[in-house]
């Protein structure tokens, strides 16, 4: 579905070498424009539709009638045939007989057509020749009489039309009146950013424009305190994968059913039917595929002994990785990266830059079996100097955990457990509401690798 | 004649930490062209630069403007004062970059706004460099 | 936001190259002003038809800023990424609008039966209509741009006033040959260069 995107939007920075007043007088005129408009439009249908109806239910008078004829009155408009109910009817108002085709006030008024038939002449059902039934009259014009009152319910419908333009008008115009001539900054300060701000009021965190602590880190972990969450599960394009066999497989066959149900052969529909079965196979394949992947590399299970980080400190990091695997080679690293996304025309661009990078460990060449998975402990050291998390609109700095396996007959898999840096505390911070310190490094925990060899805490710039 | 903007930051200070009080003055001269002056802006902000599209975040914000048929008054400085925030600290990075500075603005009575700005620094961050192999 | 006059920092900055953000440069012999005479001739419809990064919509923009400042009403859509179709508010306010200029940036990007509608809509309400796109469409071709070397150049150099001359003639020739003509791509590129070359 379409996205709502306003008119004359200026880009960010100097799209625009015009004046910015001449293209605001613009949009104010635009947003009066359909102001206007929508009042008009309101007025017409109260004036027209609405306020008839509420009269006919509220002021005119009940009279005794006989019903002297009935018929499907027509008309044609634009090509199209239109429909009403008729009925004719006699009453008398103090002296004076009136006769009239009528139904309701709509119709008095030379209108109450529509393209269905079926409910006119339903209406036209409820009505029998030489019947007496009860009209009502208006007091002031007693030539004015209808069968049927009150409101009819698309009547409202029809008022939000032009209530939608005099809401937007009024807004647009109000909206234009209030930013006229008030810059950018002041704008931004007004609860009208122009650049998003990531959470509804950053100037109340303690660390604006750092993202929040990702959901789904559980506390306590097994090993350490924390276990942190994977980014993208297996598990998801298992499911994906799963989906898509089903609703592939389950539409050819339903529609395969539907046409051989009567037990007739059709050549035409059997040769397209088979590559949608080769298709469906596929699907079936690669869901198997991808379970098997799943089942065999197992899960990542990284924990650390603090959570968020902070620069200049040090942390325990436990990985655990689950599978029936040879390996050729496992490896954990931490990461830093800039990532900047630029709108430009109608494309966006996305460009990631990696600024920093340490291989925390890296074992070969050893086995993984159900019952024994394979387990390390290490140390990080976030450096001093380094660039904190940070998360706005389009730039972003991340860190990032990345445990990286390749294994016998898989493909290389790589699993992503996102970070929260913080950074180092000033002389001038507040530490009292600062993240509690770290726990300190004790003694390195053993990787229980087979055999093969291992290297750990190597530094790749 | 047209207004001239000078911001000054106490101390003669270009580097904060977190948490720090960023205080200064904002001298506008001539002296006597407040009838001039319909409003004077001063927010202290960063923006982002680099690659990607331009964020911007006004921490502090202040404005001065003509009291009815009063000139505004800037015979005196105007002065400024915030407590910086933790984050986010200044950043020279490869494809993004992080600036804080103090913007002012000007409004004439007549005549287009006139901006200035110093940048300062937030932090200790050092710049991003990789090696390229 | 108004710029701060002087020296930047690195003057490829995306704030700095995109569309609007320079003046657009028109070969010689061409113009606003001509292409307006052009899409007059064309009915008041034409299409800006090139590959990525040829200045599709900086030519859009500047087009649409010289309607405005020469008081011919002007009208600037510009889809996002996937978008099929105008929402109906969009289609109930051109349903609204006569005599104006619409210009979609992304025009292309709108199913058939949304550019049949558009076109269709334009005409009854007698508005006219520029949309870009990377290959023909239904419209009157109004202008291909076609980068050469020496415009990128010219558009480098416009860029270094606010830096310093870390670019030469020789590094545009390179990056443009390597992007093959993509002018957004080698301003990125020479964004890399440039601050490698400042931080030296």
């Amino acid at each position: 579905m379409a996205r709502w995107f306003r008119l004359f939007e200026k880009k960010r920075g100097n799209r625009r070498t015009g004046s910015e007043r001449i293209a605001g007088l613009w949009e104010a005129g635009f947003f009066a424009s359909l102001f206007l408009l929508g009042c008009l439009g309101f007025w017409l249908v109260l004036r027209f539709l609405l306020l008839p109806e509420w009269r006919s239910g509220k002021d005119f008078l009940p009279v005794p009638c006989k019903v002297l004829e009935t018929r499907l009155g027509t008309t044609l408009r634009e090509g199209q045939t239109l429909y009403r109910p008729e009925v004719c009817i006699e009453y008398r108002v103090g002296e004076r007989v009136y006769r009239l085709w009528t139904y309701d006030i709509h119709t008095v008024r030379g209108n109450g057509y529509s393209v269905d038939r079926r409910h006119a002449e339903r209406c036209l059902n409820d009505y029998r020749v030489g019947e007496s039934r009860t009209a009502w009259y208006d007091p002031t014009n007693p030539e004015i009489a209808v069968l049927e009152r009150g409101f009819r319910w698309w009547t409202w419908l029809v008022l939000l039309i032009p209530f939608s333009f005099v809401v937007l008008g009024a807004g647009g115009v109000s909206y234009h009146v209030w930013r006229w001539g008030k810059s950018v900054e002041r704008l931004a300060v007004q609860g009208k950013p122009l650049a998003l701000s990531l959470s509804a009021n950053p100037d109340a965190a303690l660390f604006p424009f750092v993202p929040e602590i990702p959901s789904g880190i559980q506390q306590p972990g097994e090993h350490l305190p924390y276990r942190l969450p994977v980014l993208g599960t297996p598990s998801r394009a298992l499911m994906g994968w799963l989906g898509a066999a089903l609703f592939w497989n389950g539409s050819v066959l339903a529609l395969a059913l539907a046409v051989y149900h009567s037990g007739k052969f059709d050549w035409s529909f059997t040769l397209f039917l088979i590559p949608c079965l080769m298709i469906g196979l596929t699907l079936v394949a690669a869901f198997f595929r991808q379970w098997m992947v799943t089942t065999a590399i197992g899960q990542t299970t990284v924990e650390i002994s603090d959570f968020p980080l902070i620069c200049g400190q040090r942390y325990r990091v436990y990985l655990k990785q689950t599978g029936w695997l040879k390996m050729n080679w496992l490896e954990m690293l931490i990461v830093c990266e800039e990532e900047a996304t630029f709108q430009h025309g109608t494309n966006t661009r996305r460009e990631t830059r990696r600024i920093w990078q340490k291989t925390l460990a890296r074992h070969e060449k050893f086995d993984i079996f159900h019952s024994v998975p394979f387990e390390i402990e290490t140390e990080i050291e976030i450096p001093s100097g380094m660039m904190h998390s940070f998360r706005s609109p389009h730039n972003e700095v991340r860190w990032r955990l990345c445990v990286r396996g390749s294994a016998q007959d898989w493909p290389v898999f790589e699993r992503i457990f996102p970070l929260v840096v913080l950074p180092e505390p000033s002389r001038k911070s507040d530490t009292a509401s600062w993240p509690r310190r770290p726990v300190q490094a004790t003694s390195m925990g053993g990787a229980t690798s087979s055999e093969g060899t291992s290297h750990d805490n190597s530094e790749t710039v | 004649m047209e207004p001239r903007i000078v911001i000054h930051l106490d101390h003669r200070k270009t580097v904060y930490e977190p948490g720090e009080i960023l205080s200064g003055k904002v001298i506008i001269t001539p002296a006597d062209c407040g009838e001039a002056i319909k409003a004077v802006e001063l927010s202290i902000l960063w923006y982002t630069d680099g690659k990607g599209d331009q964020d911007l975040h006004v921490h502090h914000f202040r404005r001065w403007s003509q009291d009815g048929d009063s000139p505004l008054s800037i015979s005196a400085p105007l002065r400024f004062q915030t407590i910086l925030p933790q984050t986010p600290l200044s950043y020279d990075g490869l494809i993004i970059r992080i600036r804080w500075c103090v913007r002012v603005r000007v409004f004439p009575v007549k005549g287009r706004e006139i901006v200035e700005e110093i940048t300062f620094r937030l932090g200790h961050v050092a710049p991003a460099r990789v090696r390229i192999q | 936001m108004t710029e701060i006059s002087g020296k930047v920092e690195n003057p490829f900055s995306a704030r700095f190259v995109r569309p609007g953000a320079i003046p657009y440069i028109f070969p010689p012999g061409c113009s606003a002003e001509s292409l307006y005479q052009t899409f007059e001739r064309l009915q008041r419809m034409g299409a800006v038809v090139g590959p990525h990064g040829v200045g599709k919509s900086a030519l859009i923009t500047a087009l649409a800023d010289w309607m405005e400042q020469h008081q011919i009403p002007c009208l600037r859509l510009e889809l996002h990424d996937g978008q099929r179709t105008l929402d109906q508010e969009t289609w109930n306010l051109l349903e609204d609008r006569s005599e104006i200029v619409l210009t979609v940036d992304g025009y292309e990007q709108l199913s058939a039966w949304a550019r049949y509608q558009l076109r269709r809509l334009c005409r009854k309400r007698r508005l006219g209509l520029i949309g870009t796109a990377h290959s023909d469409v239904e419209l009157p071709l109004l202008y291909a741009p076609e980068p050469n070397e020496d415009l990128a150049w010219q558009i480098v150099q416009l860029l270094l006033q606010r830096g310093e001359p870390l670019i030469s003639r020789e590094d545009v020739h390179e990056s443009f040959a390597r992007h093959q003509g993509n002018l957004r791509e080698m301003l990125f590129d020479l964004y890399d260069l440039y601050e490698l070359r400042r931080s030296r």
